[in-house]
């Protein structure tokens, strides 16, 4: 009875899109090996999967409000992560004791924002693309007219160490490094997992994604949960930005944006169902990582940002249709 | 006695409540209402240069905003309307001189027919693959075919052909309105098939309309066909107004079209209201942004406005919901 | 002479067996009734036929001849038609537009001939209820008995050589359902078969010349009435299985309540124009049944204890105390617990386990662990699926691959692993098979000899009749009449719901 228990909860944490996932990944990184040999050289990898660690961030953000359903959708990610770009070098301005005091502060700014696309869709009805979309766009042009085209303060050092810097140890007479943000990672997803599918929270979520008038009747105030949910999405993905800040030292305005359509991809590839209800964030890991691989590919192949555009575009159209066919029965 | 029952023609008194009980009339109240506004800011607002002015900026919304109509009634949605409008400018700025207009502007209609209509119609029709989500990834890639077209923003449009749109027909009529007069005539003429019934019907009940022997997908790609003619109309607007290929022309219009939609009283839900209905929520989209304008706010706050404006309509046209949902069960 | 043969007909969703190798024949003009419990196939078996969904195994033969139904345009080739239950009409469109949706009469290829269908429309429509509806008003705004008649004048207006009637009568008053046989028997004798599908044996019995019956999918036999005769009782034990059948309503015993608590107060309830001045009293451990004609208020009173409706004004008393409802989190924090009327809209997440469904309820609850002890939560859920006959009897089973019974079942057990105080029922046998329904009912009477208060709401009469203690009966809002356990047939049930002999 217990291997059979065992054996259902790895089921459930590895449903067949995450195997899927995992193939794929697989084969970019052969591909990659093919272009590029010395693709899968252990720094290598080691910088990829540090690469694709924002990435995989939003996607947290982004697979819980997919998973609490109504068309769960978070586009507002990009400005969301601008903020903590932009705000957490204002705040920090180099200094590592301004570091504690500024995360906190951009977390909570990040959480309120968050907290109003869970408004707006939850108390006002509204579509959550569109929503996201829109708020995503006012907060953009708030930005836009704060900074007035000055983007002032940078990275601390310790914040840099943390978004760009390695862990380094002897083993066997082996020098490894492996980046903190890596490290960070793991913990982030560890305890994502955990709360997704041991703990209340995650089995609360999981009911009003799959059915939220069901999910009420039974006593969850599924309204507050949905904000919540979008408010934790825009407090992790301003968390992203800070790690950002840290890995590339200095603010800019324009990072946001190109992280939005993957951080979408990621998730429909690691098997989230846009339906809600379903899904696990370890598939969105997974296509975090896939996607940042394939850009790098895309980059060192010498294609145009047009190019890659249009690439990802494709690939999310054939992911669409290989994963998200409804049936007409 | 018994034939006069069943089929007598409804009176003027019930033609009004229906018209008052029409999910547009509270937008054509505001659209009143901003009229109003605008002529107190504008004492010459009705003088024939002024409407012409407006209208010439005005018209690609109204046909953007047509186009959605129609999908959003289908039980669909476009979010690339914006790129494929783009795209559209692209391709024939791109490649246009004196001689070649026409053949050109053909060309631009079909690439739209078949990126904007066929792909979206055949995607979302025959793969069955959720429109918010189909549409977005064609938008990225649509996108990313006008960024390989024309990485930055150029291409040539001869002077008399962009000179048209500012032209007035017959010395009384703007080109531009000209343009929508024919589009609303064959929209009118549209209307009278049974294809428009079908739209209707797979918006609003699918599993029926499958189960009357409508062939869903069929109607589907029409769907999306019929409105890529009018997003190309709109293409063809933004070309003369702009005189320009740019990829980035368009984008505002795909969010924009939603908004007009929702404004105009259309649910998004598919299958009911009427695509006058969009024309309205199109034009009070257009004096709303004029009153921004003449409040002299500046440029980076108008990002901020209009993004705000998006939202506030949204949640405005929310309120007959919550007021439904709190009345029933 | 005609021919109809399907053979061998099987289909599966998901997990579940729908269909498992059904035959169903006749020849010459007949009108064929198909009768079963729910989840017995036949309307799987109708929507088959007409094309709608696709078999997996088995064959059509129409003429001697084989056939493929594929589509719905397969079936029409054919001249099979099905008339749904309210299901294929377009809200916004008008009657006559829906009566020819999907196969307008056209001038060339796409100008539909209005005219003409406006008029073919009036005729069949005078053919069928005379006066009654405007062709050009739009189809939300009829009443659900104009709908089902719709529905069927859009299958007549398909020139069918054989209709499927899918349960027609379940909409519509009893005037409506005298004019609709009037129509059968013409049908019948323009030669055209009709196969009516029903679970209302008179009916069956009155107009049908032979009839079929489904039970877990499969054949259980087939009657002639040339041959036998027209018995519901005949027919009975094909449905059920079981050998005997008490026509007499079996009523649960009489319990002497007199010392007992009361446990539920409502005073003066209001909530807008669908309730009225509600005053109730239930006692502890007794069934209190709420009857009336449908849509007299009783889903509203139901959902009001429940606190998913929130009164205007009155007060809410639960053992004495006011109670303060907001959401329906106050009332399960209070013990008192809903089994909703529709389980998969507003009772199941169909996509997940019996074990999520069951467990839920408890994350509203203070004292539920933040880390989830799956160990005891499994237990748990075995618990109920072993008290209330879940089959399969796996807690990871997905809900979606349950019967209707079954998933009905894991709605209503789910409480089970609380003490209810009270327990409201919206319809809780609706569209559950016979055996599902009587597990069900053994566990309400289990619990409320064991104290807990049950509030049950059924649209069958017999049903409140066999299990409660009394019942009130509502009508526009009001209760107007208070049944006491003596007093309860259903003759007075029926006379009270009608407001017979009560001056206005």
């Amino acid at each position: 009875m217990d291997n059979y228990r065992t054996k259902t909860f790895l089921k459930k944490l590895i449903n067949d899109n995450v195997i899927i996932a995992f193939i794929l990944l697989i084969l970019i990184f052969i591909v990659g090996e093919i272009i590029v040999p010395g693709f899968m050289a252990f720094s290598h990898i080691m910088s990829v999967l540090q690469a694709s660690f924002f990435l995989g961030i939003l996607a947290l953000g982004q697979t819980i409000v997919l998973i609490s359903g109504k068309e769960g959708l978070d586009l507002s990610v990009g400005s969301n992560l601008t903020v903590g770009v932009l705000l957490g070098a204002a705040l920090i301005n180099g200094k590592n004791i301004n570091l504690p005091l500024a995360i906190i502060v951009v977390l909570i700014v990040g959480f309120a924002l968050g907290m109003v696309n869970g408004i707006g869709v939850s108390f006002l009805n509204i579509s959550p693309l569109i929503m996201t979309i829109a708020w995503g766009m006012v907060i953009q042009g708030a930005l836009l007219f704060i900074s007035k085209g000055s983007y002032p303060g940078k990275a601390s050092p310790i914040l840099e160490t943390l978004g760009n810097g390695s862990f380094k140890f002897n083993i066997f007479s082996n020098f490894i490094k492996i980046p903190w943000a890596i490290i960070i990672w793991i913990f982030i997803s560890a305890i994502a997992i955990f709360i997704l599918k041991r703990t209340t929270i995650g089995y609360i979520l999981y009911g009003i994604g799959s059915n939220d008038r069901a999910a009420g009747l039974l006593g969850i105030k599924t309204k507050i949960v949905r904000i919540l949910t979008y408010a934790f999405s825009g407090m992790l993905a301003v968390l992203s930005g800070i790690f950002l800040l840290g890995y590339v030292g200095n603010p800019n305005i324009n990072m946001g944006d190109k992280y939005v359509l993957p951080s979408v991809v990621a998730v429909v590839i690691g098997g989230v169902s846009l339906g809600g209800g379903y899904g696990s964030y370890l598939g969105a890991i997974i296509g975090s990582v896939f996607l940042t691989t394939l850009t790098s590919i895309l980059v060192t192949l010498g294609l145009t940002e047009g190019q890659r555009q249009l690439i990802t575009g494709v690939v999310l159209i054939i992911l669409l249709l290989v994963y998200t066919r409804r049936k007409k029965d | 006695m018994i034939e006069k029952n069943n089929q007598h023609k409804l009176t003027f008194k019930e033609l009004f409540i229906n018209a008052y009980k029409d999910s547009s009339f509270p937008s054509f109240i505001i659209l009143i209402l901003l009229i109003i506004i605008n002529v107190s800011l504008q004492h010459n607002f009705f003088s024939y240069t002024n409407v012409k002015s407006n209208f010439l900026t005005f018209t690609p919304l109204i046909l953007a905003s047509i186009a959605q109509a129609i999908i959003i009634i289908s039980g669909s949605v476009d979010l690339s309307i914006g790129a494929s409008m783009s795209l559209f400018t692209v391709i024939t700025a791109s490649i246009m001189t004196d001689s070649n207009v026409i053949p050109v502007l053909i060309l631009g209609f079909i690439a739209v027919f078949i990126v904007s209509g066929f792909l979206n119609g055949i995607i979302i029709g025959k793969f069955n693959i959720s429109p918010l989500l189909a549409t977005y990834g064609t938008s990225a890639l649509i996108l990313g075919i006008a960024m390989v077209i024309l990485p930055n923003a150029g291409g040539y449009v001869p002077k008399f052909f962009y000179r048209f749109y500012q032209a007035d027909i017959l010395k009384i009529l703007p080109a531009s309105i000209f343009i929508l007069i024919i589009v609303m005539i064959i929209w009118f003429g549209i209307s009278k098939t049974v294809t428009y019934r079908y739209i209707y019907a797979i918006g609003s009940n699918r599993e029926g309309a499958y189960a009357s022997g409508i062939n869903v997908p069929n109607v589907r790609i029409v769907t999306h066909l019929i409105a890529s003619f009018f997003i190309a109309v709109a293409g063809l607007c933004m070309l003369m107004a702009t005189a320009t290929g740019d990829y980035r022309s368009g984008l505002p219009f795909s969010l924009n079209s939603i908004a007009a939609v929702v404004i105009g009283g259309i649910s998004l839900s598919g299958g009911k209201g009427n695509v006058w209905g969009a024309v309205v929520g199109a034009l009070v989209l257009g004096l709303l942004n004029n009153i921004i304008f003449f409040a002299n706010i500046s440029s980076i706050y108008q990002i901020f406005a209009k993004g705000m404006i998006i939202v506030l309509s949204l949640a405005i046209a929310a309120v007959p919901h919550i007021i439904k949902e709190k009345s029933g069960i | 002479m005609y021919l109809f043969k399907a053979k061998n007909i099987s289909k599966r969703f998901g997990g579940v067996t729908a269909l498992s190798d059904v035959n169903f024949e006749f020849s010459g003009i007949k009108i064929c009734g198909l009768v079963g419990a729910n989840g017995s196939g036949k309307t799987t078996f109708a929507r088959i036929c007409a094309g709608i969904i696709k078999k997996d195994s088995g064959i059509f033969e129409i003429d001697g001849k084989n056939v493929e139904i594929k589509s719905p345009h397969d079936a029409k080739k054919y001249g099979i038609v099905l008339a749904h239950q309210n299901l294929s009409l377009i809200p916004d469109l008008t009657v006559w537009e829906n009566i020819f949706l999907g196969h307008e009469e056209k001038k060339g290829r796409i100008i539909p001939d209005n005219r003409n269908a406006k008029n073919s429309a009036i005729k069949i429509l005078n053919d069928l209820i005379p006066g009654e509806i405007n062709i050009n008003n739009k189809v939300s705004s009829l009443s659900p008995a104009h709908k089902q008649m719709i529905e069927i004048s859009k299958a007549l207006s398909q020139k069918p050589k054989l209709l499927i009637l899918d349960e027609p009568t379940a909409a519509l008053e009893y005037f409506h359902v005298e004019k609709l046989f009037k129509k059968i028997t013409q049908l019948k004798e323009d030669n055209i078969s009709i196969i009516f599908i029903s679970h209302r044996l008179w009916e069956i019995t009155r107009i049908c010349d032979l009839v079929f019956v489904f039970r877990d999918g499969k054949n259980t036999g087939q009657i002639d009435f040339k041959e036998q005769p027209r018995d519901e009782n005949l027919i009975i034990p094909l449905v059920t299985g079981t050998k005997s059948y008490n026509i007499e309503f079996k009523r649960k015993e009489k319990r002497n309540l007199d010392n007992a608590v009361n446990m539920v107060k409502l005073d003066e309830i209001n909530y807008k124009n669908k309730l009225n001045k509600i005053n109730l009293i239930a006692k502890k451990g007794e069934v209190i049944g709420i009857g009336g004609l449908q849509g007299q208020g009783q889903e509203e009173l139901i959902m009001i204890l429940a606190g998913a409706l929130l009164a205007d004004s009155g007060k809410y008393y639960l053992e004495g105390k006011e109670l303060k409802m907001h959401c329906p989190g106050d009332a399960i924090k209070n013990g008192i617990y809903l089994v909703p009327g529709d389980r998969q809209q507003d009772g199941l997440f169909i996509e997940h386990s019996i074990l999520r469904n069951i467990i839920y309820p408890r994350f509203s609850l203070k004292g539920e662990k933040l880390i989830l002890n799956l160990k005891n939560l499994n237990k748990i859920a075995d618990k109920i699926i072993e008290k209330t006959s879940i089959k399969p009897p796996q807690n990871d089973i997905l809900i979606k691959n349950l019967s209707g019974g079954n998933q009905q079942k894991v709605v209503f057990g789910r409480w089970l692993q609380f003490k209810p105080k009270v327990l409201l029922l919206n319809d809780p046998a609706k569209g559950i098979d016979v055996g599902a329904k009587n597990d069900l009912y053994r566990i309400v009477h289990e619990l409320s000899f064991n104290g807990t208060t049950i509030i049950l709401y059924a649209s069958s009469n017999e049903e409140l009749i066999s299990n409660c203690d009394r019942i009130f009966i509502m009508f526009e809002g009001k209760i107007v009449d208070e049944i006491k356990y003596e007093d309860i047939s259903d003759d007075k049930l029926i006379k009270s719901s009608l407001r017979v002999g009560v001056e206005s």
